[in-house]
Formats: C-alpha cells, sequence, structure tokens
C-alpha cells in the first residue's frame, strides 16, 4: 500500500466493525477500530433475511461509520465487506443497496474461501510458529457467529478446505426452541455430525498435530478465560463447558459477568473447540487476537502475502490430480514441456508470470477426466479442474484453467463451445495462446511414455524447431505434433517443427 | 463497632461544609464584601439543599421508606438532625449578618438603611416602582390562603378595622428589584424591598390598623426530575413508591421573626408542616440578597492578580511544543484563555481535520464554542458532546447545541441513561502526511467563567497511547463505537480509564496495592484531593487500607462519608477541606506503588453516582515534569493551614485560626515557582 489512510468495514453477524489505518512505508498504525453490536446473524440464520428494522439499524450504524470517511478525507480507499450473514440472506441485494443510497457505502459480499484465506493469512503472520505448525499439520479453525472455517494444511498441502453451517449464532438460532435445560444436548449433536463430517472427508485428519483459532469466537473465549499466552488448554475449556453446560443464558451471563449474546454463544462455542480438539487429539489450541478488520486491512492494502504461494499452487493441484489417479509420469512431463517451451518463446507470446502458472496447472490436471471415462475425458477432466479452489486463486483463474483442460484435444472445435464464445476477447486470445503450448506439449508425449526425455527450442528464418532428445525414435509424438501444431500457426503466425536428436544410450 | 457508625451522613457532612462556607466570612484576611459574598453564597446553597436533598427525604418519609442510610438512619431521623443542624446554622448566620453590617456601616456603606434618613427618595420610589404592582389579598372566605410559589417572598400583615381582625397577604412581586440602592455624600444605603413596602404598609392599608407584620416564605420540594444531579440516590431508592410522593409540597417555612402560637398553628394547618421545619429567623430572609451589594472600592473585594502562563509556552507554538513536552496547567493561576486560543488557532489551521469535544457546561459567549463554529464552518470535522442533563443549564445547552448544529458541527447529546461527565478534547492533525493528536483533558469544564473562580487542572499531550484511548472515548461518546480494546495490548495498563466501565474497580486495585505493598513489609502511601467522598465501598477499602498500616491523606472539600482518626478504625486517615477564595475543584490522586510514585487526575468523585452512573475519566500521568507539579500541587495543598478544616471522627476544626500558610495566596502571588 503506498502512504496514505485506509479503511475497512466488516459488517459481521453479530456486529458491525471499522477500522482505520495510517500507511506509511508499509508500516501500518491503526488509527481507529470501531465496533457496534447487531446481530444480522439471528435475522439471516432464523428467518433467511435481514429484517427491516435491521436493515435499517445497519444503515445507521453505517451512516455513522461514513462520517470517518470525511473526517480523514478517505473517499474510495476502502473496503466494506460482508460476510454469511449478509451473504446468506436473500435480500442482500436490497440490503446493499439500501446501504449504498443511504449512506454511499458499497458494500461487497466476500467469498467463504476468500474469508477462510483472509484469515488465516491473518494468522499466520501473528502467530510465531505457525509455519512450523503448518510443516508438521494444522488444522485452522475459524469459527465466526455463521460458518465454521477450516483448513487442514501440511507442508505445502491443503488436505482439506471448507466453509460450513456450524457458526455458533446458526446453532444457537437453529436450536433456540429447544428447552434450555436440553440445549447443550442438542448443540452436541450437532457438532458432532461436524466431527465426522471432516473425518469421513479429510482421510489424513489423523496426521495433524495442531490446532490454530481465529474468529470472533477468540475473543469470546479470551474474554471469559483470559489467557496469559495466546493459548489455552483443553482441560480448562472442558472444565468450563461442564461448569456451564446446565445452565441458563442468564445464569452463564451473571455468573461470567459477560454480556448476553456472549453467554448465548458460548456452549456451542467451547464444544466446537472440545470436538476439534478430539478430532485432532491436540490438548491446547492456539489463536492469534488479531481481528477480521485489522487482517482485511492488511490484506487489502496489500501488506500480507502468502509466500510462495504459487509453489504451493502447484503442489496443491498436482496432490488434486492425484486424487483423480492421473498419470502422474505424463502430467509431470507435459507440464516440464510446457514450462519450457513458455520460457523459451517469452519475446513471441509476452505473457505473464500467471499465464505460465495457469499453463502448469492445466498441463498438470488435462487428463484427469480419464478417472471418470475415457470417452470425453476432456469434459471430465473440465469439471474436476473447476471443482478445484484454493485460498488466494479467485474463481476466475480456475475458470481459465478448466476451459484450457476442456480444450486441450483436438476433438473439440474452439468456435462452438459456448464457455469459450461466450468469454471477452482478451480472454480468448490468452487461452488460445495457452492451448497451443499445451497442445504442442501433451503431443511430446503423446504415447505417455515418456520416450522424449528433453527438448530444445530453437528459433530460424523458418520458424520455431522444437528439438526431442531421445533414446529412440518416438513415432507416435511426431505424427500427434504435426496433427497439433495448427493452433502454434494460427495464433502466433509462426510455423513450428519437430526435430529429432538421438541420444546415446 | 456497628457498621453503621463507621459512615457519616451525607446531608450532615453537606451542612458542615456549608458551615464551613459561611465561616468564611469570619475570616479576618478576607474583605469585606466577599465576606458578605460567602454569606450569600452559603444561604443560596442552603435553599437548594432544601428543595432538592431535603425535598427527597420528605419523599422517603411520605412514601412510608423506611430504610436506614450508611449511616444507619432512617429519612425521619435524618430530617430531625438537619432541622437542628440548620438551626444552628441560621443562628451563626444571623451572628455574622449583623456584625458585617455593622463592620460596613463603619466604611459607610448602610444595609437595611434608615428609611428616615432618605425618606422622599424612598417615598418616591414606593410610590413610582413598588406601590403600582403590589396587589394584597386579605384573606376571608372568599379569599382563601392563595398557592405560594416556591421561594416567593411573602408579607402577611395583621390588620384590623371595626374591632375585626384580618390576616392580609402581600406576595412580593418577583419583577421587583430585592435590593435598592442609593449613593449619596460618599455614603450607600442598601434597602431590601421588603424594608420599604413595610415601612409604607399604612398607606397601603388606609383605614386599617397595622397590628403586626411577618416576612416569611416558602421552600418547596423542587420538581426532582429536573434536579437529578443532587437527588438521584434518593429518588432510585424510592422509584416504585413515585405515584405515592405528593409534588412540590412545602419543606421549609421561614418567617422574620418569631411567630405567635395562633399563626404558627395556622401556618402548620396551611402548609402541612411541623414546627421542625419553621425557621423563625432574626435576620432578613434569603441572605442572597447579599450578593448585590457592590462597591467601586477596590479594597472591598480580592485584589485582581495576574494569571500565569509557564514561560516554556510564552510566545510558542503550541503545536511544536506539544509535539515533544505535555504542559499541564493550573487555573485559575494559570490562564485557561490558553485553552481557548488553542481551539482557536485549530480552527484557523489548515492542517487539522477535526476537534471533538465534551461540553458539559460552558459559559455565554463562550471563545471556545464561537471557535468550534467557525471550524465547522471552515469545512473541518467538528464533533461536539453536549450533556443536556447538566443541572439547571439545561435551556443554555439547548440553545448552543442548535448554533453548532446550524455552523455544520456533529453534535451528539450522550446518552439517555449516563451523565457525561468526562472533559475532554482531541484534535486531529495532518502533519508531513500523517495522523498526530493534541488531545486537552481536564477536571474541570470548557466554561471561561468559572475558570476564574474554581481550581482545576488541564492537561495537554500527545503521548500516543492517551491519544490512541481518546479516540475510543470519543467514538465511544459518539454512539459510533461500543467501548472496546481500552488497553492496547496485553503488557500495555490502560492510561485512559473510564466510569462507569472501569473506574472503581481501578480506584480499588490501586488502594489494593498499596495494601500488598504494606503487608510485604513496604510503604504505602496515599494522597486524594477530590470534592466528595461518599461510598461505602471505596470507604470501607480504604479503612482497610489504614488498618494495614497505609499513610492516607484526603483532601476532601465537601462530603466525606469517612471518618478518620478513629482508633482501630482509621488512625492512619488525616481528612482536610480547603475552603478559600476559589472552589477547590480538581481531583487529583497519588499513589506510592513501591516508589514509582503514580499520578492520575480525574473528573469524577468517590461518589456512586459518578463511579456508576457518569461517562467519568481517570488519567495516568506519566510525564515526569506534569507528574512533578501535581506532586508540588498535592504537598501544597497539604502545608495549606489557612483555610484548612482537619477532620476528625465527624468533627472539623481549624489549626491556627485562618493564619498560616494559606496555598492558593501563595499560587496567586508567584510565590509557588513551578507555576511559572
Amino acid at each position: 500500500m503506498k502512504n496514505g489512510i485506509f479503511a475497512i468495514i466488516n459488517v459481521g453477524a453479530s456486529a458491525l466493525r471499522m477500522q482505520i489505518s495510517e500507511f506509511t512505508d508499509y508500516k501500518e498504525r491503526t488509527l481507529e477500530y470501531l465496533i457496534k453490536p447487531l446481530k444480522l446473524g439471528r435475522d439471516t440464520f432464523s428467518k433467511g433475511y435481514i429484517t427491516l428494522d435491521n436493515v435499517h439499524n445497519a444503515t445507521e450504524i453505517l451512516r455513522n461509520f461514513s462520517d470517518k470517511f470525511r473526517e480523514y478525507n478517505i473517499k474510495g480507499n476502502y473496503k466494506a465487506i460482508c460476510t454469511s450473514s449478509v451473504r446468506d440472506a436473500e435480500n442482500k441485494h436490497f440490503f446493499i443497496d439500501h446501504v449504498r443510497i443511504q449512506t454511499g457505502i458499497n458494500l461487497e459480499i466476500i467469498d467463504e474461501t476468500d474469508e477462510l484465506f483472509i484469515k488465516s493469512l491473518g494468522v499466520r503472520n501473528d502467530i510465531k510458529n505457525f509455519q512450523k505448525m503448518e510443516e508438521k499439520g494444522l488444522l485452522f479453525v475459524n469459527l465466526a457467529s455463521g460458518n465454521i472455517g477450516l483448513n487442514v494444511i501440511k507442508k505445502d498441502l491443503r488436505l482439506f478446505s471448507a466453509a460450513l453451517p456450524f457458526g455458533s449464532l446458526r446453532i444457537c438460532e437453529l436450536f433456540k426452541d429447544v428447552n434450555e435445560d436440553l440445549k447443550y444436548r442438542a448443540y452436541e449433536q450437532y457438532i458432532n455430525k461436524l466431527q465426522h463430517h471432516i473425518e469421513t472427508t479429510c482421510k489424513r485428519i489423523d496426521s495433524i498435530k495442531y490446532l490454530v483459532g481465529s474468529g470472533s469466537s477468540i475473543n469470546l473465549i479470551i474474554e471469559v478465560m483470559k489467557p496469559s499466552q495466546f493459548s489455552i488448554d483443553k482441560h480448562s475449556i472442558k472444565k468450563l463447558y461442564d461448569k456451564t453446560k446446565r445452565l441458563t443464558t442468564d445464569e452463564i451471563a451473571e455468573q461470567l459477568n459477560i454480556n448476553s449474546y456472549y453467554a448465548e454463544i458460548l456452549k456451542p462455542t467451547l464444544y466446537v473447540y472440545l470436538s476439534l480438539m478430539d478430532l485432532v487429539k491436540t490438548d491446547v489450541i492456539y489463536f492469534s487476537k488479531q481481528s477480521f478488520p485489522h487482517q482485511l486491512i492488511l490484506y487489502y492494502a496489500k501488506n500480507i502475502k502468502e509466500k510462495n504461494l504459487n509453489r504451493k499452487f502447484i503442489s496443491n493441484i498436482k496432490n488434486y490430480a492425484l486424487r483423480y489417479e492421473t498419470d502422474e509420469k505424463h502430467a509431470n512431463q507435459v507440464a516440464k514441456f510446457s514450462k519450457k517451451i513458455f520460457n523459451k518463446l517469452k519475446p513471441l507470446h509476452s505473457l505473464k508470470t500467471k499465464d505460465l502458472l495457469i499453463l502448469e496447472a492445466a498441463a498438470l490436471l488435462h487428463d484427469a477426466g480419464y478417472f471418470i471415462g475415457i470417452n470425453n475425458h476432456q469434459e471430465h477432466s473440465y469439471y474436476i479442474a473447476h471443482a478445484f479452489s484454493m485460498p488466494g486463486f479467485d474463481s476466475e483463474t480456475i475458470d481459465t484453467i478448466s476451459i484450457i483442460v476442456l480444450l486441450h484435444r483436438d476433438k473439440h472445435h474452439l468456435t462452438f463451445d459456448p464457455r469459450f464464445t461466450s468469454l471477452p476477447i482478451e480472454k480468448k486470445l490468452l487461452i488460445r495462446k495457452l492451448i497451443a503450448l499445451l497442445k504442442i506439449a501433451d503431443a511430446l508425449d503423446a504415447s505417455h511414455m515418456q520416450l522424449i526425455k528433453d527438448i530444445d527450442i530453437n528459433t530460424n528464418s523458418d520458424g520455431i524447431t522444437v528439438t526431442a532428445k531421445a533414446f529412440k525414435k518416438p513415432f507416435f509424438e511426431e505424427i500427434v505434433f504435426y496433427r497439433k501444431n495448427r493452433d502454434f500457426l494460427e495464433i502466433y503466425g509462426i510455423p513450428i517443427n519437430f526435430k529429432l536428436d538421438l541420444l546415446n544410450v | 463497632m456497628s457498621n453503621h457508625q463507621l459512615f457519616n451522613n451525607r446531608e450532615l457532612s453537606w451542612l458542615s461544609f456549608n458551615k464551613r462556607v459561611v465561616l468564611q466570612a469570619k475570616d479576618d484576611n478576607v474583605p469585606l464584601l466577599e465576606k458578605l459574598k460567602f454569606l450569600a453564597i452559603s444561604s443560596s446553597n442552603l435553599d437548594e439543599f432544601f428543595m432538592v436533598r431535603v425535598g427527597g427525604l420528605v419523599d422517603h418519609v411520605a412514601a412510608g421508606y423506611i430504610e436506614k442510610d450508611l449511616s444507619g438512619r432512617t429519612s425521619s431521623q435524618q430530617l430531625e438532625e438537619i432541622s437542628e443542624e440548620c438551626h444552628n446554622l441560621t443562628t451563626i448566620q444571623s451572628e455574622i449578618y449583623y456584625d458585617l453590617k455593622q463592620q460596613c456601616a463603619k466604611d459607610k456603606i448602610y444595609i437595611e438603611a434608615e428609611i428616615e434618613e432618605n425618606f422622599e427618595w424612598i417615598e418616591s420610589l414606593f410610590y413610582e416602582v413598588i406601590y403600582p404592582v403590589i396587589s394584597p389579598v386579605t384573606l376571608g372566605p372568599a379569599n382563601p390562603f392563595p398557592f405560594l410559589a416556591n421561594l416567593r417572598l411573602c408579607i402577611l400583615v395583621k390588620i384590623k378595622q371595626n374591632g375585626k381582625v384580618y390576616d392580609s397577604l402581600i406576595l412580593v412581586p418577583e419583577l421587583l428589584e430585592r435590593v435598592y440602592k442609593l449613593e449619596k455624600n460618599g455614603k450607600s444605603y442598601y434597602y431590601t424591598v421588603e424594608q420599604i413596602i413595610i415601612n409604607f404598609l399604612s398607606t397601603i392599608y388606609k383605614g386599617y390598623e397595622i397590628i403586626d407584620n411577618f416576612v416569611f416564605r416558602i421552600t418547596r420540594n423542587a420538581d426532582l426530575s429536573l434536579h437529578d444531579e443532587e437527588v438521584e440516590d434518593l429518588l432510585i431508592l424510592i422509584e416504585k413508591y413515585l405515584d405515592k410522593r405528593k409534588k412540590s409540597n412545602p419543606v421549609r417555612l421561614e418567617v422574620n421573626k418569631p411567630l405567635p402560637q395562633d399563626l404558627k398553628m395556622k401556618f402548620n394547618d396551611i402548609f402541612d408542616i411541623t414546627d421542625s421545619h419553621i425557621y423563625e429567623l432574626n435576620h432578613p430572609l434569603d441572605l442572597g440578597f447579599l450578593f448585590n451589594i457592590k462597591e467601586n472600592n477596590k479594597k472591598y473585594y480580592y485584589p485582581e492578580f495576574n494569571r500565569w502562563l509557564p514561560q516554556e509556552v510564552k510566545d510558542r507554538d503550541l503545536f511544536d511544543y506539544l509535539k515533544t513536552k505535555d504542559l499541564i496547567l493550573y487555573r485559575p493561576y494559570h490562564d485557561f484563555g490558553l485553552i481557548s486560543d488553542f481551539v482557536r488557532q485549530a480552527t484557523d489551521d489548515p492542517n487539522v481535520l477535526s476537534i471533538k469535544m465534551t461540553l458539559y457546561r460552558a459559559n455565554e459567549n463562550s471563545n471556545i464554542i464561537n471557535s468550534l463554529a467557525n471550524a465547522a464552518k471552515k469545512g473541518k470535522h467538528v464533533c461536539v458532546i453536549i450533556e443536556l442533563k447538566a443541572r439547571f443549564d439545561e435551556e443554555r445547552n439547548v440553545e448552543w447545541a442548535k448554533r453548532l448544529e446550524n455552523a455544520g458541527c456533529i453534535v451528539t447529546y450522550g446518552f439517555m441513561d449516563l451523565k457525561v461527565h468526562a472533559k475532554a478534547l482531541l484534535i486531529v492533525r495532518k502533519e508531513k502526511g500523517k495522523i498526530q493528536r493534541y488531545v486537552h483533558m481536564s477536571t474541570g469544564n470548557y466554561n471561561e467563567k468559572t475558570a476564574r473562580l474554581y481550581t482545576d487542572i488541564d492537561y495537554l499531550t500527545t503521548d500516543k497511547q492517551i491519544a490512541e484511548e481518546t479516540v475510543n472515548l470519543f467514538n465511544y461518546l459518539m454512539g459510533y463505537s461500543d467501548i472496546y480494546k481500552w488497553r492496547l495490548s496485553e503488557n500495555t495498563e490502560q492510561k485512559v480509564t473510564t466510569a462507569p466501565n472501569s473506574l472503581r474497580e481501578k480506584l480499588l486495585e490501586l488502594i489494593d496495592e498499596e495494601i500488598k505493598n504494606v503487608k510485604k513489609g513496604k510503604e504505602g502511601h496515599i494522597i486524594a484531593k477530590i470534592n466528595s467522598l461518599y461510598d461505602k465501598e471505596l470507604t470501607l477499602k480504604l479503612y482497610e487500607a489504614s488498618s494495614a498500616g497505609v499513610k492516607i491523606e484526603l483532601i476532601v472539600r465537601g462530603i466525606c462519608s469517612l471518618k478518620p482518626q478513629v482508633k482501630g478504625l482509621s488512625e492512619n486517615i488525616m481528612v482536610k477541606s480547603i475552603v478559600g477564595r476559589f472552589l477547590e475543584h480538581p481531583r487529583v490522586l497519588y499513589f506510592l506503588s513501591s516508589g514509582s510514585h503514580r499520578v492520575f487526575i480525574s473528573t469524577a468523585d468517590w461518589m456512586v453516582r459518578n463511579l456508576d452512573r457518569r461517562v467519568e475519566l481517570l488519567i495516568e500521568i506519566e510525564d515526569k515534569k506534569s507528574k512533578k507539579f501535581l506532586q508540588q500541587l498535592l504537598r501544597d495543598n497539604l502545608k495549606d493551614r489557612a483555610k484548612s478544616w482537619y477532620m476528625n471522627d465527624d468533627k472539623y476544626f481549624k489549626i491556627n485560626n485562618n493564619t498560616g500558610y494559606n496555598y492558593q495566596e501563595a499560587y496567586i502571588s508567584g510565590t509557588s515557582e513551578h507555576l511559572k
């Protein structure tokens, strides 16, 4: 972020928050932090929409927040982000529009994956040993009012990532009509379902050693348990849970001296953590006290980034492809050749580094569809690629990868498929450029036998020559090469030729 | 010792303060007309006390409320003792009044002067001004006793015609002056309006024989909801009985001479008032009229004095100065104009983005309010929190609010259930592209008039933490945010503590720390300069500290629930009260804290209402120079003898009979170097 003042507004399920920060030489200084409780989540999670009263209440709070824009002359230098309580509300568009007309604030809805990504990024920057924990395996939990976000990470791999409707307020709303004495049992039953769900979906959960928490639930835990360190042990949580599970909300509020909202969500919050600690078989939960607006501000002001994000992306794509039993050697070979061709021909295609990442991902996934069926495998590869998600990568990138995967075969004529034809011209151009390269690379291992060990690429007056280094003549590869090189000529206007360089045994 | 004997009664303690105010009029070092003012102040203080406090207690009795107060007294017991004390007080007032009257006469200032001396002038005054607006009502079956407004001066005249005696009533019209002054031959003659009317009774009642006359007035139970600041504790107790409350019933009857038995019985009946609430005075009613005794000769008044401006800020840009140093000022010895000027400077400064402040009680034609309005007109972001519940000031407050709003300020009115008593000013400035904040916090109001009469601390700083916590405070007061993150991190202790949030806990913690230290064999020492202490929890905590061996010195101007110097309870506690030329108003606290000498300023008195039902501030002062200044201030307060009253159990006494070190005078004269 350049020097200046940046603001974040976060419309959450239990409160509206605002943070204003000043950036000087990449250093962040929090100027103001505002918080006004408003339980929008209670509306959304029980009625499905935000009541008119609360639309007005939220607007009033946001109108006050907008005073701050004037005070600091912030103008457009802000992001206003809504999470689950707006995201899941049927009248979200009305809400956003009403706020815009009344206050001038443009609210945006952040999707679950991005929310989780930004939170984990923030926590990673805040907790010292986060990376070490990641190495050994870590379950990152973001327990908020509406949803629970989960990331199971080991080394560079994201073994499991999901946002599930197990937010503390949402659980309370779900069981609001259950007898007060029995509520804790309803919560337990429901939360056990979450544990089961993770266990069945993420087989490698046993190898996870650490649990890191974030989200509004952590503020509650801190207020009640007042830990001196950035961690809490299971025993204390259990003790507190056993002490409070049969108490009514009023009794909890009185005995623990907390507000009634906190008292209400205490039981599900504690039990979710207990249940996850069981799952991970750990006796301690680590946390960061960073607030979501703070994380948002650092993220949008580009003061925090995930390190080696591209490398992690490729690792995750590889791991994902393996789930569909893809031919690993072929995939790696095509990826290798794609990269080499891309890098050698930079002056010709003038594409960006990110495009190389797209190409590499497409190379790794292009044959994943064989897992489903051999016929029309490109279609299967397409939806497998399309279903991939990783925090930090927008869905547009994933879309591009999947289109390339879909069109990597000659059979599929580009001009007819609406998934391609509906794209804007620049996008089409990018995809065609990348497909041309992928097809050449794919041809060079057409037999899936890795006959060609390596390639050289040279440019001369006749065009471009790919010299294939092999111990024996790759007949099939050469034929396929000349079948698939038409795209290259069409898009780059230069012919590309095949040459064999027989290696000595 | 029973629990109840541990505490002084609130009302008796206040009466004792008012007595100390009256006794200022007996101090030979006080100029003559200033003495009259003290007498006048004590009288109007007492009026308010009856309307509000006694009124509240009368309500208690009427509502059948029989619980005891901290001191173990029921409301009716309190009323009895108040009556006794007030009767004593009026005797003292009479004595002083006649003494001062005599002293004035020596200086040719005649109060209640002889009519004969200026008969012609008075006669024309009576005929031209007074007589036309008087309408006597002779009481009878057709004319029952009329409703008498609160504090309305009345004259009951016994008249006779044809062997029949009548009671007639003159309600002295409010549009008349209370005092008429005539200057002649270097002499000043002052006549009260009732004095003139009585002189012309035979003119008013032509054809009647005047048998007797009585000047009297009724003090009524005030409409408590309008006066809730002083009475809210009483109101809360009887909230559920409020419907039973008789509104504005009489709580006191004052008459200028003894009433004959028959008349007394009549008054008992008419006003539903018992003998103990009847005050047969020996002096004119409502000594507040003495405020009107004004002479040109300066010798009758406290000498004017030059207000100090610390050398280091003279001719310096305050923004520049504050960037590296804090500044502490002590009104009225330091010029409060510095603060008004600072706000004005901010208004004109193009780099200032915003100005935020609390306004509790401001004066008319306030420079500060003008500056705020101008700042808003210039496009600055100006936020003002106006406390509309400030007693007796509602109307004036609404007026400013409108002015400020029209100028474009964002005006908010605090909270429904919490009165904003905090005094804070925040100026946000953009300097070299960065936000820089300037904070002013004070123990007194932003009122240029009272800044000349009350002593108060002003503290200016750019301390990052204080500034950040002040930003939170304003966001809370403006309703933009809930209280959040007052502590910046786990290792930082809050510098700005607020009531009702955590101020009480903080005070208890600080006292506890001294107790802990003493128990460890270290020294423990607390000095607190406050206006009032009336709180069970804090009083008990101080007793506990005293018993543990903490040395405690309290400079409490007014009400004090704590009994010092009681064996086995409070031997280590000294309580003194300074009553002098200026009304002592700052709250300054000192804790030895194992030698780290922690010093605080605060807006909060140690009373339930302040700690639990007000937004109040407690600010730790860490700047070395400012700390030193405040410690010196406390030492000077403790050193004071001339104006200090020392308390033993529940009695106050003076050590040197008005002589010895007078800290207020020393500060005026500048013998205290640290002011300069």
